[in-house]
């Protein structure tokens, strides 16, 4: 007898993507991945001109505008033949890498850490137990001191006793798969409300090139940012002091808090680098930051990593790197409310897709989709027919393939630590083991080649951030195409825009979300959601009225539904569980 | 120190989600020049704008209010803000309860808050709002203008520059 299970709004921070199950014996069987709500930004930008897209297109999602942005205007400069100066790319690897731990951190903490955290167990630890368990984890954030822990114990008392959890509502506190001792419950509380603080260091490097946070300023040719150095109403020398300290400040902050957390709270849920596989595919151009207007396999335009070169790992095998070749990239609907010209079994490169919503699914509010072929509004993409993972464990798997030392070194540190092999990265621990490395390398190559490289070439007299040989419309081609290959926080990133008489006059995003989010395809292949749960058909569900589990495995592929689709719920729908 | 904060919240692309924004855009070209205002896109962004709440001392909110009635103009003060919030705000799902909760665990938070909003009509994706929300911008402008503008004469009266 199967149960079917409903879960949605599943994200914490928006409510988009929902997840129906059937489990028997307390495991799951099957699974489909939805996305309720229709994305149409391919829309909005039509016959506008391509030098204002990225302004529209970076609300696509609220959480990481400038990554949308970005891709926007290396596409169009893709598409127009534009070339940004140096320092002008610089300063986006910059924006990128901040953003990029930004966001990382605010995952691992604020939207991941509560699958596996305590909060209400953390009002009964004791502040010297907690210091020492940090320091046993290898944990030198200076944070850890007894005063600082007898402070939160606190705090989190005041929560409790109030009746209100606050920021921690919502969580299954009651469940008895929460594992770690209240001093590490403790501990983990207390540098989540150090992240807190201590984003915004990463959140003012953005906002100091960009002009202002949130919505930074960008620009189709190279940054809207003036930098002189003696001057006080352009990117001077103290504001350059001040992304100094921030950049030693975010490096400090993932080497002696962020990185040995993770290792610590992965370590105690083991069993989870055997949970939560997705199909052992996996695409990057390269390691977070990594950026490309057109072809990743021809051009390249500037990276901290540039020795990690675009590529595709498949089925499993480590040991091939399989040159990366974006025409095999399609999107299939089978499952999903759209219609093709060429019929609905079709797939279509992003160059050429078509976005036509037509909507079968039951009327608001509904008990169950799935029954039906089509049951998301998420697009299917594949790459040469498979699913592909993308996102940071692409990234390091994809470096350590091909041997990037710095990579390397930390993979084989935390395997050895964990008892576990690389393989095993494709999981749910791994996932969010592997988000934590590649924050490492990332602050590491903001602190060491990129910040440096920009204060170099600044002092050498280089402060032209703009290229303004293609800015009249006039030197464009009558028909440009272009895309952008972005690899940022969630994953791989790709614009593609069709730029005619001076307008857009075809516009797709194809975002991480949807890579791992989209449902069956034509051949019934499952999206990486769905395989990570219900692929080996036996990952853990214990209480359907609980369904932390699944929660765990899904958190940790970061998801980001408004990213993926942008309509909202105005009741903010209620977790709901049908079993029958 | 900036004595007030402005925070616009919404998507201009999502028609009257984009209200909060409007609403501070009108207000900063009201306030322009004066440096005890501040005035922030805040958009539909998350814990990032946790540092914009710690850092006000009163913080007015802008944004689309959800109600019953689109185009009602609803103004929150004192205790109604954290009551309403807890049963959403916001259409937007931004997590502003989120933001101003994390504020008050860190510690910092605004002396004041206080929300002036509209309810939309339309929350779809397109640019421009509607035209019963448009039709109100005025009156919200004013109510939010008239925040402002108490709140800078409570710093005259306590002898603040």
């Amino acid at each position: 007898m199967s149960t079917r299970v409903v879960i949605d709004p599943l994200t914490r921070i928006e409510g988009h993507l929902r997840i129906e199950l059937e489990t028997e014996g307390g495991a799951i069987r099957k699974a489909w991945s939805e996305t309720t709500q229709f994305r149409g930004i391919e829309t909005i930008v039509q016959d506008r001109d391509p030098r204002d897209a990225w302004a529209f297109v970076q609300r696509i999602c609220g959480v990481c505008t400038s990554v949308h942005a970005i891709a926007s205007v290396v596409a169009v400069e893709n598409a127009i033949g534009a070339n940004p100066p140096r320092q002008a790319r610089l300063i986006r690897d910059i924006v990128l890498a901040s953003q990029e731990v930004q966001d990382h951190v605010i995952h691992f903490y604020h939207l991941h850490a509560l699958d596996w955290v305590n909060v209400p167990s953390a009002a009964t630890a004791d502040p010297a137990k907690a210091v020492e368990f940090a320091r046993s984890i290898g944990s030198t954030w200076k944070g850890n001191t007894i005063e600082r822990m007898t402070a939160v114990r606190d705090t989190v008392q005041q929560i409790l006793d109030s009746g209100q959890l606050s920021i921690f509502t919502g969580g299954y506190w009651d469940h008895p798969d929460y594992r770690l001792p209240a001093e590490a419950n403790l501990m983990a509380v207390a540098h989540y409300l150090d992240a807190l603080e201590f984003q915004r260091s990463m959140i003012r490097i953005g906002t100091v090139f960009g002009g202002k946070n949130p919505h930074p300023n960008f620009l189709v040719g190279g940054m809207a940012c003036t930098i002189d150095l003696d001057r006080s109403e352009s990117i001077n020398q103290v504001q350059l002091d001040q992304i100094a300290d921030w950049v030693a400040e975010t490096r400090d902050f993932v080497a002696s808090c962020y990185l040995p957390d993770a290792l610590a709270i992965m370590g105690v849920y083991k069993d989870y680098f055997d949970i939560g596989a997705a199909q052992p595919n996996y695409l990057a151009v390269g390691l977070a930051g990594a950026t490309f207007g057109g072809d990743p396999g021809a051009s390249r335009t500037t990276s901290a990593h540039t020795e990690v070169k675009p590529g595709v790992l498949l089925d499993g095998d480590l040991s091939t790197v399989h040159p990366f070749d974006p025409t095999k990239i399609a999107e299939y609907i089978a499952s999903a409310w759209y219609t093709y010209q060429d019929g609905d079994d079709a797939g279509l490169a992003p160059a050429q897709g078509e976005t036509t919503p037509q909507y079968t699914g039951p009327k608001p509010p509904f008990e169950w989709l799935a029954d039906a072929d089509k049951y998301t509004w998420c697009k299917a993409p594949r790459y040469d027919g498979k699913p592909v993972q993308v996102g940071p464990v692409a990234r390091i798997l994809l470096a350590y393939a091909q041997g990037h030392q710095r990579t390397c070194e930390l993979v084989d540190d935390a395997a050895g630590k964990l008892g576990i092999t690389v393989d095993q990265l494709n999981s749910t621990a791994g996932r969010t083991l592997a988000r934590a490395v590649e924050a490492m390398i990332s602050a590491e190559a903001l602190a060491e080649v990129t910040f440096p490289q920009l204060v170099d070439n600044l002092k050498k007299g280089d402060i032209d951030v703009f290229d303004n040989s293609r800015w009249d419309p006039s030197t464009w081609p009558d028909k440009g195409e272009g895309f952008s290959f972005v690899e940022v926080a969630r994953g791989n990133l790709s614009h593609w825009v069709t730029v005619e008489d001076g307008k857009v006059a075809r516009y797709q995003a194809v975002v991480p979300t949807t890579w791992l989010a989209g449902g069956r395809d034509a051949d019934g292949q499952q999206g990486p959601y769905e395989e990570s749960l219900a692929g080996a058909g036996s990952h853990p569900l214990h209480d359907a009225a609980q369904p932390l589990e699944p929660l765990r495995t899904i958190h940790s592929f970061d998801p980001c539904m408004s990213c993926a689709v942008h309509v909202l719920d105005v009741e903010g729908a209620e977790l709901q569980v049908v079993t029958s | 120190m900036t004595a007030v904060t402005v925070l616009g919240i919404g998507n201009p692309i999502m028609a009257d989600d984009g209200t909060g924004l409007a609403l501070a855009e009108r207000l900063s070209r009201s306030c322009a020049g004066d440096p005890r205002v501040e005035v922030v896109d805040g958009g539909t962004g998350g814990m990032e704008l946790v540092p914009v709440v710690q850092d006000a001392e009163r913080l007015l909110v802008l944004d689309a209010v959800a109600g019953p009635v689109p185009g009602t103009v609803v103004h929150l003060t004192g205790d109604q803000v954290p009551r309403l919030l807890a049963t959403k705000l916001s259409p937007h799902q931004v997590g502003l309860l989120d933001v101003l909760a994390a504020a008050r665990l860190l510690g910092r938070e605004p002396r004041q808050v206080e929300v002036v909003g509209v309810v939309p009509e339309v929350v779809d994706l397109r640019l421009g709002l509607s035209d019963v929300v448009a039709g109100v911008l005025d009156v919200a402008t004013a109510t939010a203008r008239g925040v402002v503008e108490r709140w800078l004469a409570e710093d005259d009266d306590a002898g603040h520059p």
